[in-house]
């Protein structure tokens, strides 16, 4: 059994240790976790639109609703061409990329506030 | 908050203390950056759907999961390396085969730049520890793990955690001197 005061010794020798101890890394050092973390998280990303097919569907019935009541509003205008799937797979590329962007945006608010 | 904003920021905390936990345990930049690498990918691909009180510990543990690996590595590379000094020419002269010898051995420059370079006494100290007493001392008094996170990130039981941590602060207070609390 440890005693209170020996206790209070351990934690302040690994207070005084850890207080000492840098997290700062190297510029190369740092340019490579950040491309790991994006990796990673673009992965996570990925995974969740597979895990949420309902949102494909979801959101070509959207677009399908607004085509409509464009086309019912205005009887004479030409019905506008149907997205197609490569079209799809872009847009959902570009929205993915915008989070990425969002998201380096983000490290470098929380860089400066740190 | 979208599961891969909170994966951002938990990596975003953790990573540096990752890396230089995995520098000081190998020695050695190029491994340590494979350890962190392979740890955060490892998470974010199996672990990501877990509950993100979970990951800390999980990421922990794969960390020294993949230390341990590198260990073993060049515990291997050691026994082929001394197989094959063991073999001599016709002259009876050992073979050269050092090149056969991957990754750094403790008396190899790269690490003792590591060890020498450190700016500090304590990046010496802790390397000087015994894994084991090194990795119960990180992940509870930097890392801020609890006993039983640590126990779960060490594969051992909290009494084991409690030893490693007890006899790692006593080698400190040796290693580090009088001057030190």
């Amino acid at each position: 059994m440890i005693d209170k005061t020996q206790q209070d010794n351990d934690d302040a020798l690994a207070k005084a240790v850890v207080d000492r101890l840098s997290t700062d890394v190297d510029p190369e050092i740092a340019a490579r976790l950040r491309a790991v973390r994006q990796e990673a998280v673009y992965l996570v990303d990925s995974a969740q639109r597979k895990r949420a097919p309902w949102l494909a569907p979801a959101g070509g019935l959207v677009a399908a609703s607004v085509v409509a009541v464009v086309l019912l509003r205005e009887p004479g205008m030409q019905p506008m061409p149907a997205l197609d799937e490569a079209e799809m797979a872009a847009a959902a590329e570009l929205e993915l990329l915008e989070e990425l962007e969002m998201l380096a945006w983000l490290d470098e608010e929380m860089l400066d506030a740190g | 908050m979208s599961a891969a904003t909170e994966m951002n920021r938990f990596l975003m905390d953790v990573e540096n203390r990752a890396f230089r936990m995995a520098e000081l345990a190998v020695g050695n930049r190029d491994d340590a950056m494979d350890i962190v690498q392979d740890t955060m990918l490892t998470l974010a691909r199996k672990y990501a759907k877990r509950p993100t009180t979970e990951w800390r510990p999980l990421f922990f543990r794969i960390l020294q999961n993949r230390i341990t690996d590198c260990y073993r590595r060049r515990a291997s590379s050691n026994r082929l390396f001394s197989f094959f000094s063991s073999f001599r020419n016709e002259e009876g002269e050992v073979l050269d085969v050092a090149a056969l010898q991957p990754g750094p051995a403790a008396d190899e420059p790269e690490h003792r730049t590591v060890i020498d370079g450190a700016s500090d006494e304590v990046d010496r100290a802790l390397a000087e520890l015994p894994p084991r007493q090194r990795q119960a001392f990180l992940l509870r008094s930097w890392e801020g793990l609890s006993v039983a996170e640590t126990a779960a990130a060490m594969k051992c039981s909290e009494g084991s955690v409690k030893t490693h941590y007890s006899r790692a602060v006593g080698r400190l207070r040796e290693a580090l001197g009088a001057h030190w609390p």
